[in-house]
């Protein structure tokens, strides 16, 4: 290869490599075939052209800081782990649901350690650890064990913590708090829930289901015990009263639900995070050292 | 610490310019060092407080191992960070980032310099820089330089507006007169009044940024990134236009090279700096801003490395910062 290339093509490579990489190109690379593959050879290419056109001491560190940048990022992008983790208060687990570059489920992976939520007040996550207790917040990850546990956030489970219910008898009208999977007594009638749906929907078959886990339209299937027999009552919260059932003399309407919040953890395993700061470090060190000559 | 940090963050930024502009040819690197000096001397009864000594031993540091434009001006940014407070997350790299704009503006300026050739191509690089400037000036706080109403940490700033939109409507004629003047052939009056309001425009913006920096001052509303953003479009615009209306003295190929290093090593700092803030905060290293600073510090290193096409590969690297400076903000 003539010097002159050997030169010029560390300067094409790496503003080629840059502009593919930029954020506002790499999303629309994805969908391109053959993308996975072509990023990692130019990001060798560039970093071998380097080693190559390095004469000076300042572009040896170059080369050797964008050998450490390639392999961390290379090891971590293919051996290493990212997904969630879902908690609820005073829920354990050592199991992790992991995802893939484009946020495909890989399914379960084991954590190495056993994390519990002791408590979260939607700002500060107090997580029980092998090394301890840890408090996790949204601008603050915990390092345990090689994983880190990050970006706390609320979600619904699809479940409700308490149902609240007006039940309408002939005696009148009385609001009653059903605590799943406990049954709650009104009057003579003792009520439990059988199917909670938070987004209320219908689909082709007439066959009821939730479009979304969260509580946009609610609606229950209660079973209702009188002395005298087992109804099924559906109720929902933009319809009260919907449903009569011939032979029970109540009425009932879903007022309100407190749905079953859980905890979120990102968690990530990135084993050569550090060398890639270290190799940039060594980058800028090379830099320096070339200023300082030039 | 407060009269301190800001009187040493004078200092250093007053030691940048004159380092960048020696006058009708003057060597000015002794004043300028000694202006350093002094800034570094202000720095030291810092070095006694535990929450500024950090950023003190950077200032004295940097000052004092490097006295170049670019390393005052990063000396300049850390005392005025410690002027200012707390940056809060993400603060660090947009300071660094910031520097590295305002070097790599330098360099793709003297880069053009060397490049253009006759009267004509500068003109043309005149007017381009006079109305990427006027974008410059627009893109403060999203635009709210235009709407008069613009605001730096939810505190409105008319008088600052009005400064900043003056520049925008120089930097604007600026560069329409001077793609007229190219167009007529060059030489002509309209050349001349299309320089001198592009350094008009200039000074309107420094004087835009002065103020802001004035009416927020602590105690207040942190405001720390808008007001790095706000010297960071004023840094580049000054740096970009004043060395293209240059136009006595042509650069030699390849002078902005230092500067384009200069820019590559702030870059770097800041794609550290954020990959820490991203993995202490995030729990990876490629959240955040690091993939716009990892795409960015590989157009420096384009750009700073030896090849072809050193002006086009230099203003991809100043567009790259640019993003993270106006669009990820």
């Amino acid at each position: 290869m003539p010097e002159s290339w050997r030169n010029a093509l560390p300067a094409l490579l790496a503003t080629l490599l840059g502009l593919l990489v930029h954020p506002l190109v790499l999303p629309r690379l994805g969908g391109l075939p053959g993308a996975r593959f072509v990023l990692p050879a130019l990001a060798a290419a560039t970093v071998v052209s380097l080693a190559l056109a390095a004469r000076k001491p300042s572009e040896r560190f170059v080369a050797a800081g964008a050998v450490a940048v390639l392999v961390g990022l290379g090891y971590d992008a293919a051996r290493g782990q990212a997904g969630t983790l879902t908690l609820a208060i005073g829920e354990a687990a050592h199991l992790f649901d992991e995802q893939g570059p484009n946020g495909a489920a890989l399914g379960l992976r084991p954590l190495g350690f056993e994390v519990r939520l002791d408590a979260y007040d939607g700002v500060t996550a107090e997580l029980a650890l092998p090394g301890g207790r840890a408090l996790l917040r949204k601008e603050r990850a915990v390092l345990e064990g090689g994983v880190t546990l990050a970006q706390p956030r609320s979600v619904h489970t699809g479940e409700a913590a308490r149902l609240r219910l007006a039940v309408t008898q002939p005696e009148g009208r009385q609001e009653v708090s059903l605590v799943p999977p406990d049954p709650v007594r009104a009057g003579d009638l003792e009520i439990a829930l059988d199917r909670y749906f938070p987004d209320f929907a219908l689909d082709d078959q007439r066959q009821p289901y939730s479009r979304s886990l969260d509580p946009v339209n609610p609606a229950a299937l209660l079973k209702v015990r009188s002395p005298s027999a087992v109804f099924s009552v559906f109720v929902i919260r933009s319809m009260p009263g919907v449903h009569i059932q011939p032979g029970l003399p109540a009425t009932f309407a879903l007022v309100d639900v407190d749905p079953l919040v859980a905890l979120q953890i990102a968690v990530f395993r990135e084993p050569l995070a550090p060398l890639c700061l270290l190799g940039l470090v060594v980058v800028g060190c090379g830099v320096a050292l070339g200023i300082r000559r030039s | 610490v407060t009269v301190l940090s800001f009187a040493s963050a004078l200092l250093f930024a007053l030691a940048a310019c004159v380092e960048a502009y020696p006058l009708e040819g003057r060597d000015l690197a002794r004043p300028a060092r000694l202006l350093g000096w002094l800034g570094a001397l202000a720095q030291l009864p810092l070095l006694f407080d535990d929450s500024q000594r950090a950023r003190a031993l950077a200032c004295i540091g940097v000052s004092l191992l490097a006295p170049a434009s670019p390393a005052f001006l990063l000396a300049a940014c850390l005392a005025f960070l410690s002027w200012m407070g707390d940056p809060g997350p993400g603060g660090i790299p947009v300071l660094f980032v910031s520097c590295a704009a305002v070097a790599a503006g330098r360099a793709v300026s003297r880069e053009a310099r060397a490049t253009l050739v006759g009267e004509s191509g500068a003109e043309w690089a005149g007017a381009a820089s006079g109305l990427l400037g006027a974008l410059l000036v627009l893109s403060v706080e999203r635009g709210g330089v235009v709407s008069w109403r613009l605001a730096l940490g939810g505190a409105p700033l008319p008088g600052v507006s009005l400064l900043l939109g003056i520049a925008f409507l120089l930097c604007f004629l600026g560069g329409l007169l001077l793609a007229a003047s190219a167009l007529a052939g060059s030489g002509g009056m309209a050349g001349l009044l299309g320089r001198r309001a592009l350094v008009l425009a200039c000074g309107f913006m420094l004087l835009g940024a002065g103020l802001g920096t004035l009416l927020r001052l602590p105690p207040g509303p942190p405001v720390a990134h808008p007001l790095v953003r706000l010297w960071a479009a004023a840094g580049l615009l000054v740096l970009g236009v004043m060395e293209l209306v240059r136009l006595e003295d042509r650069a030699e190929e390849g002078e902005g090279g230092t500067d384009t290093g200069w820019a590559l090593l702030l870059a770097l700092v800041a794609l550290v700096a954020a990959g820490i803030d991203a993995w202490t905060s995030q729990g990876t290293v490629l959240g955040g801003a690091v993939p716009g600073l990892l795409a960015a510090t590989l157009l420096g290193l384009g750009a700073w490395k030896e090849g072809p096409l050193p002006l086009a590969r230099t203003a991809t690297f100043v567009l790259g910062l640019a993003y993270l400076l106006v669009v990820r903000a």
